[in-house]
């Protein structure tokens, strides 16, 4: 697969692919699938690795598939094409918001977008929780089955060490996630 | 220069972001927050609020999103650039890297163990931004029935988060001028 295939795939990824994260894994292996960039094994692969590699799953996966295919340039062009949709958008967005900031409408759009972000971010809690502290999926009908034991006790205890150090001692969050890392090799 | 302290400031800020945000976009938050408002004062949490919204509801990573709208905010062009180097290069190096080692990674213990440590971990950080954050948006009580139900929406409902934006952008819109129009008769 050549250069310019690589950029127009992940263009499109990156300009259809909303909610960011694993939301995008969807349309990304269907684009995949489409232009025979792999199967279903490899895929599952870079599942696999973006389980453990930081950073933004999209941005990774083109790196990954771009330098596979065609080395560093491969990974260039990929990530290149993939973040594109996003800085041009923004640029877009971002200048309306600054020109309209002070405008009433704007004003009330966003005094009920605020709202929901904290609403949004409550959510993210329960979803990140799933892969690290629950036991299963949180619904109602699993946390009534599971009781106490719905939360593994151990991560809990990480939990409730990283709240406190975090919440009360205001202790740098990149230290907290380094420390909770470096227990988790060992104890999880 | 005063202009290239800054950006490098940026790109080294959003490198450190970028490598250590772990569990998605919602995770990068605390990161955000920590650096960009707490210690570099360069933004308010309000706008790093709204910044996250506008991320979220465009296409692409949010992850991405927010470094350009933030690099952007604090030094225009140049600092969007210098926020988008410092986001891709760790997802570059650790991919690279990795893969030389991927099969020997993947299934090591430690490695799986430190990730699940730093998920729990990064739970914990959303959680307290979540809190901060709510304590400074919600005051009145629309705004907490508005973070309710886009709560429930996201995590019982499986809404696409961007409708719920959406949504909550039209009920604050409608909220606002309900209460500009009820103030106005007040004073009559």
């Amino acid at each position: 697969m050549n250069l310019l295939t690589l950029f127009y795939v992940f263009f499109r990824i990156g300009l259809f692919s909303f909610g960011g994260g694993y939301a995008m894994l969807p349309f990304m292996y269907e684009s995949f699938q489409s232009f025979n960039v792999m199967d279903a094994e490899e895929f599952s692969n870079l599942l696999a690795l973006s389980q453990i590699t930081p950073g933004a799953i999209g941005l990774n996966a083109a790196t990954y598939v771009g330098y596979a295919t065609a080395g560093v340039p491969g990974a260039i062009v990929a990530s290149f094409a993939v973040i594109l949709p996003s800085i041009i958008i923004i640029f877009i967005v971002a200048h309306f918001y600054d020109k309209y900031m002070k405008s009433k409408i704007v004003e009330g759009i966003f005094s009920g977008i605020r709202p929901v972000t904290v609403g949004l971010l409550a959510a993210s809690i329960v979803f990140v929780g799933e892969s690290s502290l629950f036991v299963a999926d949180f619904t109602i009908s699993n946390i009534l089955e599971y009781g106490v034991r719905y939360i593994s006790i151990i991560p809990l205890c990480f939990f409730i060490v990283a709240l406190v150090l975090r919440g009360k001692f205001k202790i740098n969050p990149i230290i907290i996630i380094l420390v909770a890392g470096i227990a988790g090799a060992f104890l999880l | 220069m005063q202009k290239i302290k800054i950006l490098w400031e940026i790109f080294f800020c959003f490198f450190r972001i970028s490598l250590f945000t772990i569990g998605g976009g919602a995770a990068m938050l605390p990161l955000v927050i920590d650096a960009v408002v707490d210690k570099k004062k360069w933004m308010t949490k309000e706008e790093i609020v709204d910044s996250m919204a506008i991320s979220n509801t465009i296409p692409g990573t949010i992850i991405v999103n927010n470094s350009v709208f933030i690099g952007r905010t604090v030094a225009g062009i140049p600092g969007a650039i210098a926020a988008i180097l410092g986001v891709v290069l760790p997802s570059f190096i650790c991919i690279v890297v990795i893969m030389q080692f991927l099969d020997k990674i993947i299934d090591n213990s430690y490695v799986l163990g430190f990730f699940k440590g730093a998920l729990v971990a990064a739970t914990a950080l959303i959680a307290v931004a979540c809190f901060g954050i709510g304590k400074d948006i919600i005051k009145k009580i629309t705004d907490v029935v508005i973070a309710l139900i886009a709560f429930v929406l996201i995590v019982f409902c499986n809404i696409s988060i961007i409708f719920i934006i959406i949504g909550g952008a039209v009920v604050g819109l409608i909220l606002y001028f309900l209460r500009f129009y009820i103030n106005k008769r007040r004073e009559k």
